[in-house]
């Protein structure tokens, strides 16, 4: 008897075991993101490799992975293949490289080892040779190579114009390789640096990454252009979802009567939330882009036909449909709100005599607010994340041009723009710079997630807030 | 004079009070009318298809079919380019046959199935504890939680998926169908000591500590299986073999299993939270009933309330379901997209919304592939509708015995 | 393990009270629900417990057969032996101490299934699978609580849609599926209607032959009407226990005599 009822409480533990595989799951997979992600800016080191067959590589380690072998008596060993970056594209294909960790005779970490960021292909490793200025050596050694780039540094923007001056590098096996300055964006010696010069370097990394253009195919720079188009589409979302959506939900919750019309309105909110999201798009392409854009076109643009203007995916569209998508859940939010009010509040006031504007507009509306606001949150943290439809209608992956900036009229609702989400799914998916774009695409990802997350914990917050105050006044009443 | 103005005040105050009405009104009519709107635009668009429907579920062969075919994937750009080739040539003519959308259909429920068989047992008894075996407190800290879970964009989820957990994987398959084996066997192991450690050496018991214990076994036991798959594979398996290879099965790195995995985790929050809801609501007489009988927790859990809750757990399968069929970037990630049709695990697919993604940007407005790819946004809304609403019946079904108890009759 | 099979037969010792209450204090949290309580209750007769509401006679019910192990933050003093042996022991089996201990609720409350499978319900967890013996005792039981010739035919229909006084007696049935020594009842009839009421009274002296009834009742007529033994309870403490017909009478403490005569309470 005993027995068995401990045996069914082992059973009560595996069930929570399932509770504990889900929630270590996706901690693990956070983990990782915000692993990867932060670990982008950080400088790492430059090891030097000495390998049995001669070669000598300086590069970074990108990651070693574990592989087994077969010794001579027919068991079995195990051993490391080190992948590592070295940059320098220009001399090995590919700018990295993998061999045993069992060929590796010595590895040190030069100081002197320096990082070349460049504008376009890739990073250089190397030591500093000389700085030539047309033709002529102004400098040679490290450290004058150095102070000579440093001398010139703060007017580097002016100085990118003339191709005469360039820094010549050795690589790790003896290799010249001379780097124009038009092309240098950064110089720093990772393996000089103090603890202070590395967090400066990750704060000025990650400075660029919020604050720059997208380089090198979206493998290098910052996320800026996607950052500002995805707050201005949602901008415009907002503007058109929130006086919908408030309004269906007063429709549902206190004007409308009860008949078929309200019975309607209720089923076309839950399907209305069933939709995928890519049907959205399908929908958002054939009414919006194709319908809706075509015609005005044909009405306003008719002298840049067949040049589509709005005739074409842009970030209106997206808005607008995105505004369909997030509807159902600013009403489910503003109606939650609304049910929360308190009868007694709302008899009060009609008892007073007023109509039932009033009562809204004075006495229902201040309480409701916070829900409106958690719908509000709700909606933008949803389109945030909401990629599927904006890849058929106007998201693209590299856009010359913001959605708003100086020209006039300032606001172009028919430019196609970059999107955070679609940022993460073109580097990852089809990465134009191979693998070299993954750690930018993890660091897009876990500030994605991060925003989705704290918006949605903003909302979870206010609203508990909200339950907790009238949770009381409605229990009194 | 006081009079009249009084009058024209009441006039207008209801004038605006009417006009308000109007206009809630009027929000919840653009409500109806955009869901209409969208119906009427997909089957406006694919009416032509009607007339010749053989299009869609023509016969297909391997040949024609490779031109659509797209292994994309990091690894692979130059099939992926080939494929874009192919996909863009749908104006020229016999390519038509080539827009066969079985394989979608037979990949989205592949997917989905797949994802079910991951996320209903590990949903639907985390659910299970939840709401019998947790302390109030702690349950009422998971919800939040388990909202910022459900709210994780699919994107994020897709790419770390596709990116990290597909190769990752790869290289540990038998780590992989160790684990189940080995983190019931730990927790069950932890249970034991628990349970028949002498009283000294048992901790204090604190609600909620339990949780912790159960993360720390699950945790050891996911660690074991990766160590035992190692060992295994260097025991057994010649140098660089893996041990999918030694299977002789096809395999693709972005398969089935990490899609269910992925997918999986994307559904977990719905079907757990309209699950729990559903156990929860089942009334504590029927609890206490059951255990003044001499019934165990887990015999009350699974002889009472899982069957009382059974139509809420249902729905929010089906729900689960509904939104696995119309999921999109995690497909697009983890899926491999290519329109193979098999049930093997260690295989990808391609899906109706995925391919709709991935064909829609180059289908020029009206063409075939235009209209193709527009059924398939038919389809899927056709399906996540019916199911959504069959969800919504069977949830209200289950209210109404529960209702009844509530107000118990009191007549003979 | 012990199955419906066999009849339990316990030793009995006649002169031993079934259950002995000595001492009991309980705490939820910090609130104090009963202070001090010791009673006795005799085998074969029907115990009452009265008392206004919140004076502990449901939580004391409850610790009977240790239903309050499910409410947290719970404290217990004292000790309550069943035949001699504490219930709160270090090793004793909940599951099977419920067995023993059968238990009617306040709302009748059958499970969402047949009336066959409620009756069914406490066997089979017991370990019950053959299904003609299932059949014997869903027979047996029903006939015991006067349900069987109401719903002889009905057997496979939700026991949901009965009246509250046939949920009432399935309920009884269920429990005594179960073949327990001791049947505790928390006011079952307090949501009944007088007609349902006298029913489950006369079914209660019918049961006093095999069972020991122990039941609460903010009732006093229903208390005087079936009981054998009496205890009044008041904030928590047992005031004064006695023969129902002598409490009823010449209750010996000033509280009781206040409350069974109307004046608080």
């Amino acid at each position: 008897m005993r027995l068995k009822w401990s045996g069914d409480d082992a059973l009560v533990w595996l069930s929570g075991g399932t509770l504990a595989v889900i929630f270590l799951l996706v901690a693990g997979l956070v983990l990782i993101i915000a692993v990867h992600g932060l670990g982008f800016f950080w400088p790492q080191d430059l090891t030097r490799y000495v390998l049995r067959d001669g070669r000598i590589i300086l590069g970074q380690e990108m990651y070693h992975e574990t592989v087994r072998g077969v010794d001579r008596t027919g068991g079995t060993t195990f051993g490391y293949r080190i992948r590592v970056k070295t940059g320098n594209q220009a001399l090995y294909p590919n700018g990295h490289t993998w061999f045993e960790e069992g060929q590796v005779v010595a590895r040190d970490a030069p100081r002197r080892a320096v990082v070349v960021e460049r504008t376009a292909g890739g990073d250089v490793f190397g030591f500093l040779e000389s700085f030539v200025d047309d033709g002529r050596i102004v400098a040679e050694g490290h450290e004058a190579v150095w102070s000579a780039y440093r001398e010139r540094f703060p007017e580097l923007e002016r100085l990118r114009r003339q191709q005469a001056l360039s820094i010549e590098l050795s690589a790790a096996d003896g290799r010249r390789y001379a780097v124009p300055l038009s092309d240098v964006l950064r110089l720093y010696g990772p393996n000089a640096m103090s603890a202070w010069d590395r967090i400066r370097h990750y704060m000025a990394g990650a400075w660029t990454y919020l604050w720059a253009s997208p380089r090198d195919g979206n493998s290098r720079g910052g996320v800026y252009p996607a950052i500002f188009g995805t707050a201005v589409m949602v901008v415009i979302m907002a503007v058109v979802v929130m006086p919908f959506g408030v309004l269906a939900a007063f429709y549902l919750r206190e004007y409308g009567r009860p008949g078929p019309l309200l019975g309607v309105v209720r089923v076309a909110v839950n399907s209305l939330a069933g939709v995928p999201s890519i049907v959205f798009g399908v929908f958002g392409l054939g009414f919006f882009v194709y319908f809706l854009g075509g015609t005005l076109d044909r009405v306003f643009y008719q002298e840049a036909l067949p040049e589509p203007t709005f005739g074409r995916g842009g970030i209106l569209w997206c808005a607008l449909t995105l505004a369909l998508l997030t509807l159902p859940v600013v009403i489910v939010a503003v109606e939650e709100g609304l049910a929360a009010v308190p009868v007694a509040l709302r008899e009060a006031s009609h008892a007073v005599g007023a109509t039932r504007f009033e009562t809204l507009w004075r006495v229902v509306l201040p309480v409701v607010l916070p829900s409106i606001l958690t719908g509000l949150i709700l909606s933008v943290a949803r389109a945030a994340g909401t990629v599927a439809p904006l890849m058929i209608i106007g998201v693209v992956a590299f856009a010359p041009e913001l959605p708003v900036d100086g020209v006039w009229p300032f606001v172009h609702l028919e430019r196609e723009f970059m999107h955070l989400g679609y940022h993460i799914f073109d580097t990852g998916f089809r990465p134009a710079g191979g693998e070299a774009a993954l750690p930018m695409a993890y660091t897009t990802t876990l500030l994605l997630l991060v925003t989705v997350a704290v918006l949605n914990a903003a909302a979870i917050g206010l609203r508990t807030r909200l339950r907790r105050r009238y949770s009381l006044s409605a229990a009194q009443a | 004079m006081a009079d009249r103005t009084r009058g024209r005040r009441i006039d207008r105050r209801r004038l605006l009070d009417l006009l308000f009405g109007r206009l809630a009104a009027l929000g919840g009519i653009v409500l109806v009318l955009t869901i209409l709107s969208v119906f009427a635009l997909i089957i406006w668009v694919i009416h032509p298809l009607v007339i010749s429907p053989a299009v869609l579920f023509d016969d297909w062969t391997g040949a024609e079919f490779r031109s659509m075919a797209v292994e994309v994937g990091a690894q692979d750009v130059e099939a992926q380019q080939e494929s874009y080739r192919g996909q863009t040539s749908d104006t020229a003519e016999g390519v038509e046959r080539a827009y066969s959308l079985l394989p979608l259909i037979f990949g989205t429920l592949k997917g989905a199935l797949y994802t079910l068989l991951f996320a209903v047992p590990l949903s639907v008894l985390a659910a299970l504890y939840a709401s019998q075996f947790m302390p109030r407190g702690l349950r009422e800290r998971l919800k939040p939680l388990v909202e910022i879970m459900a709210a994780v964009p699919s994107v994020v989820l897709g790419f770390i998926g596709g990116i990290w957990l597909a190769p990752f994987l790869e290289n540990h398959v038998i780590a992989l169908f160790l684990a189940p084996l080995l983190i019931s066997g730990v927790v069950a192991a932890a249970f034991m000591i628990r349970h028949y450690a002498p009283a000294w050496f048992r901790p204090r018991h604190r609600p909620g500590m339990e949780i912790w214990i159960l993360s720390a076994a699950v945790l050891a036991g996911g660690w074991m299986a990766f160590e035992c798959g190692a060992m295994l594979e260097a025991r057994y398996l010649q140098d660089g073999t893996r041990f999918i290879d030694v299977l002789g099965l096809d395999f693709a790195q972005r398969n089935s299993i990490v899609v269910g995995m992925v997918m999986g985790l994307a559904v977990t929050p719905i079907i757990f939270t309209i699950s729990e809801d559903a156990m929860s609501a089942v009334p504590s007489s029927y609890t206490a009933g059951s255990l003044s009988l001499g019934a165990t927790r887990w015999q009350t859990a699974v002889r009472i309330v899982l069957p009382t809750a059974g139509a809420g757990i249902l729905s929010a399968v089906m729900l689960g379901f509904s939104k696995a069929i119309g999921e999109t970037m995690i497909i697009l990630f983890v899926s491999g997209n290519v329109p193979a049709m098999d049930w093997s695990v260690f295989t990808g697919f391609r899906a109706l919304s995925a391919g709709i993604a991935l064909g829609l940007p180059d289908a020029g407005q009206g063409g075939v592939l235009y209209q193709v790819m527009f059924f398939a946004a038919f389809l899927l809304l056709i399906a996540t509708f019916t199911i959504n609403t069959l969800a919504e019946l069977i949830r209200r079904r289950l209210r109404r015995p529960l209702m009844r108890r509530a107000s118990a009759p009191s007549s003979l | 393990m012990a199955t419906a099979r066999e009849p339990s037969t316990p030793k009995i010792v006649q002169d031993l009270p079934v259950i002995d209450i000595q001492d009991v204090s309980f705490w939820y949290g910090e609130n104090a629900a009963l202070r001090n309580v010791s009673m006795a209750i005799d085998r074969h007769g029907i115990t009452a417990y009265i008392g206004p509401s919140g004076c502990g006679k449901t939580t004391l019910l409850r610790l009977m057969n240790r239903m309050n192990d499910l409410v947290p933050q719970t404290r217990m003093t004292g000790s309550i032996r069943m035949n001699g042996k504490d219930i709160y022991g270090a090793n004793v089996d909940v599951t099977r101490l419920r067995r023993r201990v059968g238990m009617v609720f306040q709302q009748p409350n059958p499970f969402p299934k047949s009336i066959y499978e409620n009756v069914a319900y406490g066997p089979r967890i017991h370990g019950v699978k053959s299904g003609e013996f299932l059949d014997e005792i869903v027979e047996r039981c029903l006939r015991r609580a006067v349900l069987w010739d109401e719903v002889q035919d009905q057997l496979e229909e939700s026991a949901l849609k009965l009246s509250a006084g046939q949920q009432q007696r399935l309920c009884i049935a269920r429990a005594v599926a179960v073949e327990p020594e001791v049947l505790l009842m928390d006011e079952p009839c307090s949501s009944l209607d007088p007609v349902a009421t006298s029913r489950i009274e006369e079914l209660m002296l019918d049961l006093k032959d095999d069972y020991t009834i122990v039941i609460v009742t903010h009732n006093m007529q229903q208390a005087a009407r079936v009981s054998d033994f009496t205890g009044f309870m008041l904030e928590g403490e047992l005031v004064e226990t006695g023969v129902t017909d002598v409490l009823f009478t010449t209750p010996r403490d000033r509280r009781t005599e206040d409350y069974i005569t109307g004046r608080a309470g």
